[in-house]
């Protein structure tokens, strides 16, 4: 501790340590909090198929789009501590297929930054994506659910995934016609 | 040779060489110890590069630039096609479609079958499309096996800012040299 | 150009030194414990960030510049008196 450089030195040298201990006490600090939401609903509420230009593929004809409605409701709050920088929620549409067993596709999705918007609340929402199948069929798919997923992203420390609600299975229609909500019971997650 | 041993400096000399030989091969040791502890680590991980900067704004908020991601790439659903099929939507990947740089966003699309690769649509949180205008021409999806590098577990914001800082701002380097080659100067120790 | 030199190498005495080694441990383990405990305490960790920068900050200024209380204790060298006589002798080998 002889010169001042070497004191500089000393201090910085600590001052990461330090701050190393309080960064891991933090992350784990996380532990102590709730990690699901209050309650979670959701509901199919509309779906359409139809076909569509899809320029970005380079295809030459026209695939078929799926476009599915529903109704959210969901209490974020739980999730939101001093060590939670956003929570990042998406609904997906998951079906079977012959080709492909298992196809999940994200229609929608919201960032989440304060706990003071996490109250959600949509009725017959519009789907912000498209479900685009990597066969370019999807018309007439059986067994299809949506589900509701949250991810919680801390300031430092372990990334959390966690899903609820999984709506009841229902099938997606031929080419153009269209069907309103005739909707079964929803799974309310606790 | 008879004149060092007249000397008295023959084994002073020997002992400087040992010294020498001494200093290397601690040097070595710090050396091979940090690249096992990455190989380690790059082995429990399964991925060839456990830890990387965030170098894109296309992740914000969640992510800027000069953050620190781990990640994992053992999936716990290892089925018999090859187990990276426990990869779900929502996770945020890091994946190398050939282009320099590896890109961490999130999965946005997933399609496994028996026979096929994994496939994985992927898009920035901050961007409006999918990430189809960064892969290969004429290639739609990712080969979870192939392309993808790991899923993200952790983070640590800002400790990467420097690594940045130092590879887009070359003077940088220089000037920090500068400064330590300054401060031995005026030193009088 | 010799006090900019001086205050440059900031040279402290011993205790000075064991004070300044104390001081800055206290100081920054303080430091760490009151900015998690204020971040945890107000849900928000940003006062966790402002608390422990500006005790990190206080620790560089406490303990960096050499401040009088370092050299309170300086090293009394013996005086140096006339030059000792320089004594030749002559070194018989015996090998």
């Amino acid at each position: 501790m002889h010169s001042s450089l070497v004191r500089v030195q000393n201090v910085f040298g600590f001052f990461t340590s330090v701050t190393f201990v309080v960064g891991a006490l933090i992350a784990l600090s996380a532990l102590l909090f709730p990690t699901e939401p209050g309650s979670v609903n959701i509901d199919v509420t509309n779906f359409r198929v139809s076909k569509g230009r899809v320029r970005q593929y380079h295809a030459t004809k026209p695939h078929e789009l799926a476009s599915v409605n529903f109704d959210l409701e969901a209490d974020l709050n739980p999730l939101f501590n001093w060590n939670t920088k956003q929570v990042f929620a998406y609904v997906s549409v998951s079906y079977p297929g012959k080709k492909f067993s298992e196809n999940e596709v994200v229609i929608w999705d919201r960032i989440i930054t304060s706990s003071s918007k996490a109250k959600l609340r949509l009725k017959n929402q519009t789907p912000k994506y498209r479900i685009h199948d990597i066969t370019g069929k999807i018309s007439a798919r059986e067994n299809v659910t949506l589900t509701f997923h949250w991810n919680v992203q801390p300031h430092v420390g372990a990334l959390t995934w966690g899903s609820a609600a999984e709506s009841e299975a229902f099938v997606l229609p031929a080419i153009g016609e269209k069907k309103p909500a005739s909707k079964p019971v929803v799974k309310k997650s606790s | 040779m008879s004149l060092l041993d007249s000397l008295g400096l023959s084994e002073l000399r020997r002992l400087n060489v040992r010294q020498q030989l001494s200093q290397i091969l601690n040097f070595a040791l710090i050396l091979a110890t940090a690249f096992m502890l990455w190989k380690g680590l790059s082995i429990a991980t399964d991925s060839p590069s456990p830890i990387v900067v965030v170098l894109s704004g296309s992740m914000e908020p969640a992510f800027q630039r000069g953050d620190l991601l781990f990640l994992w790439n053992r999936n716990l659903d290892m089925n018999k096609e090859g187990g990276f099929g426990g990869t779900q939507v929502g996770e945020i990947v890091v994946y190398n479609t050939g282009t320099a740089i590896p890109i961490v966003h999130r999965v946005v699309r997933r399609h496994k079958g028996e026979t096929t690769p994994f496939n994985l649509l992927t898009k920035g949180d901050n961007n409006n499309a999918d990430d189809i205008e960064l892969y290969p021409h004429g290639q739609w999806y990712l080969d979870r096996e192939k392309e993808v590098i790991g899923s993200v577990v952790g983070y640590v914001p800002f400790v990467g800012y420097v690594t940045i800082m130092l590879s887009e701002h070359p003077w940088m380097k220089t000037a920090l040299l500068g400064i330590m080659g300054l401060l031995v100067v005026l030193q009088r120790e | 150009m010799d006090q900019i030199q001086s205050v440059i190498d900031g040279f402290i005495d011993f205790e000075g030194q064991s004070l300044a080694e104390t001081l800055t441990t206290a100081i920054l383990v303080l430091t760490g414990i009151a900015a998690f405990g204020a971040g945890w305490v107000l849900s928000d960790l940003k006062y966790t960030v402002y608390v422990g920068l500006s005790g990190t900050v206080l620790a560089f200024l406490a303990v960096v510049p050499p401040w009088p209380i370092y050299t309170r204790n300086p090293l009394t060298w013996v005086a140096i008196a006339a030059p000792p006589e320089v004594v030749m002798v002559d070194v018989k080998k015996e090998m």
